[in-house]
């Protein structure tokens, strides 16, 4: 199974004209971004406000434009692709958003909500109609539904339909933006199974975006870790989670509230600052305000992704840092 | 055995919809102690924020039927007039919402908005400055000085929590109402802000009310936890007690629903089925049709809250 999609040294700017006499703001939503997703596997990507996180998927989709860099899918280039190439691209995709609501047109049904977009790609409405009670069954829901309207069902069962209607174009990459993030912990809990579920049967490829590391844990082969338009580090859900290289990884783990109040510590560390707190010179570390282990150099260099480990990679000037913590312990 | 200092007692409230009732809480019933945290934990719909709203007196819709009583250090809050309510709202009881843009006036600055409830207290000028710069150093507001002169607008979501709490701690009320306090901000900024909460209301000995559906959370700042599901209260008891051993079945549910390993670890349970919404009172147990213990006796009648345990009180007639 190799790389599906290959994103390579992408960058995306959005730039304000603050008026005449004012310097405008460039924000640099996406930074010299480099990461292979292999088919047929979960990708998490997570991160907090400003990380990057939806602007890398809508890059990787073509919905907005790079300012620079490669995005290869399954063999067609992405950035700076003719409108033809793109659709051929899109037609790969399939994407779920956060709001259930805004996955589904509320003056459609489910049944047209599904097959609308098969028929525009020129299939017959009786073929479609078939794909749509494939897709629902998929999804687990009964066939009863086709008939309904989205304020009939509740948000998990809407979440569903946007699933199925994912489903049903075939596609080899979902891309899923905080899937479950407004649903309650039960429905959570079915949509996470079903997608997993899925995953396996269909030999999908999935690309998770979230901040609930708990979520990320649970479905993710790899995660990625994105912070302030840059990746910080990747690697399997084992290596990132129980050896963090990167100090943005560690603070996130640190501050995801205890699942298990046994754990509650009082030596908990809380890092200070938040996301956007970043240091006036842009070739200075993003984290170099908030990390504990700021040095003089992170003020004035950004590091490079250097490797860890088979497949596990961080940027950071001081990723041996516990090694070195670590041979001093045991001195 | 400490004075209860909030006692709901048998609190039952209905909301007129068209063509009848919504039970949105029924005979709920449970005490918080001073200093002590109170998490009230359940998904969509189980009445956890109702009840917090109704503790302040901020009616959702007005249009409410309420039954029960609301003790807050002997008096009924439920019996108050309403001049007398507005002493203890902000003052005895403070409250902090989920996105602070909903109680924050835009137009004033974050300082002024704070010295306001100082002068309620017949604190102003000087003196009131020189608290509200404490009061931002104790929520660890960077640069307290500048920051008393920002707009709300050009504060962070996590700044605007902080001074929410600063606002609210200026009164020294006895009691905080923390609905949902976090789910809006930033992980990062959620650790800090759990953490100046519990660290201000330790030192203040503020009791504290906390709404949420986030169990981490509560796993990470509660002393005591109740559980609800459909407006009513399951299960309640010391939060090492519910997390080890929760014994009504929509807890241990709710429980193992949580993500909380790794898929190679095994599958989370998810509960089949959606959560009523009761618009006409049984005596019946709201969880029968999921419960997957369920017996006859379920659907005929109700189960009465009982102490298996003492502090633990459950409401089910298998388990």
């Amino acid at each position: 199974m190799g790389a599906i999609i290959k994103i390579k040294d992408l960058n995306k700017q959005f730039s304000f004209a603050k008026g005449l006499f004012a310097k405008g703001i460039t924000i640099n939503a996406v930074q010299d971004l480099t990461l292979d997703i292999n088919e047929g596997e979960i990708l998490g990507l997570i991160g907090e406000s400003g990380s990057g996180k939806t602007t890398l998927a809508r890059t990787m989709l073509g919905l907005t434009m790079a300012s620079g860099g490669h995005v290869d899918i399954d063999g067609t280039e992405v950035v700076g692709a003719s409108k033809r190439n793109l659709r051929k691209v899109r037609e790969q995709f399939a994407v779920v958003f956060q709001d259930p609501a805004s996955n589904l047109n509320p003056r459609q049904t489910v049944e047209s909500s599904i097959i609308r977009p098969l028929i525009i790609r020129g299939m017959s409405k009786a073929e479609a109609k078939e794909k749509a009670k494939v897709a629902l069954a998929n999804v687990q829901m009964d066939l009863s539904y086709l008939g309904s309207y989205p304020h009939q069902l509740s948000g998990g069962q809407q979440q569903r339909i946007a699933i199925a209607r994912a489903l049903v174009m075939d596609p080899k990459v979902m891309i899923l933006d905080e899937p479950t993030s407004a649903l309650d912990i039960s429905v959570q809990a079915q949509i996470l199974n079903l997608l997993l579920e899925l995953q396996e049967k269909l030999n999908l490829t999935y690309v998770i975006i979230t901040h609930d590391l708990n979520v990320i844990r649970y479905v993710s082969d790899r995660i990625a870790v994105m912070y302030m338009g840059r990746l910080v580090e990747y690697g399997s859900v084992d290596d990132v989670l129980e050896d963090p290289r990167h100090p943005y990884t560690e603070i996130l783990i640190h501050s995801v509230p205890v699942m298990n109040p046994e754990d509650r510590g009082s030596e908990k560390q809380i890092f200070p600052g938040e996301p956007g707190d970043v240091p006036e010179d842009p070739q200075a570390c993003r984290l170099a305000k908030r990390c504990p282990y700021v040095m003089e150099k992170c003020l004035h260099e950004t590091p490079e992704m250097t490797e860890i480990g088979p497949g596990h990679f961080a940027e950071c000037f001081l990723i041996n840092r516990k090694n070195a913590r670590t041979e001093e312990e045991n001195k | 055995m400490a004075e209860e200092l909030l006692k709901v007692e048998n609190l039952s409230i209905d909301y007129k919809i068209e063509g009848g009732y919504l039970s949105a809480v029924n005979d709920v019933s449970f005490s918080i102690e001073p200093g002590q945290v109170m998490a009230l934990v359940g998904e969509s719909g189980c009445g956890k924020s109702t009840i917090a709203h109704t503790v302040m007196r901020l009616s959702i819709d007005h249009n409410e039927k309420i039954g029960g009583h609301i003790y807050f250090q002997g008096r009924d809050l439920l019996a108050l007039s309403e001049p007398d309510m507005e002493k203890v709202r902000g003052k005895e009881i403070g409250m902090i919402f989920q996105n602070p843009l909903d109680s924050l006036n835009p137009v004033y600055r974050a300082g002024t908005q704070v010295e306001e409830g100082l002068k309620l207290d017949g604190i102003s000028g000087e003196e009131a400055k020189q608290r509200v710069l404490e009061l931002f150093k104790d929520v660890q507001i960077p640069n307290p000085e500048t920051r008393m002169e920002s707009f709300p607008h050009e504060l962070s979501g996590g700044m605007r929590q902080r001074v929410m709490i600063a606002m609210m701690l200026a009164r020294e009320p006895k009691l905080l109402i923390a609905d949902e306090p976090t789910t809006a901000l930033d992980v990062t900024v959620e650790a800090q802000v759990l953490r100046i909460m519990k660290d201000m209301c330790e030192k203040e000995h503020a009791a504290v009310l906390l709404i949420t559906h986030n169990f981490g959370i509560v796993a990470e700042i509660a002393d005591r936890v109740g559980i609800m599901y459909a407006g009513e209260l399951v299960e309640e008891g010391e939060i090492h007690e519910i997390f080890r051993q929760p014994i009504h079945p929509y807890s241990q549910a709710l429980l193992s629903a949580l993500p909380r390993m790794k898929k190679s670890q095994g599958r989370i349970q998810a509960i089949e089925g959606n959560v009523p919404r009761i618009t006409e009172k049984e005596d019946v147990c709201r969880f029968a049709n999921r419960c997957p213990y369920a017996e006859a006796i379920c659907r005929e009648k109700r189960p009465e809250r009982r102490e298996v345990v003492p502090g633990h009180w459950v409401c089910c007639h298998v388990k």
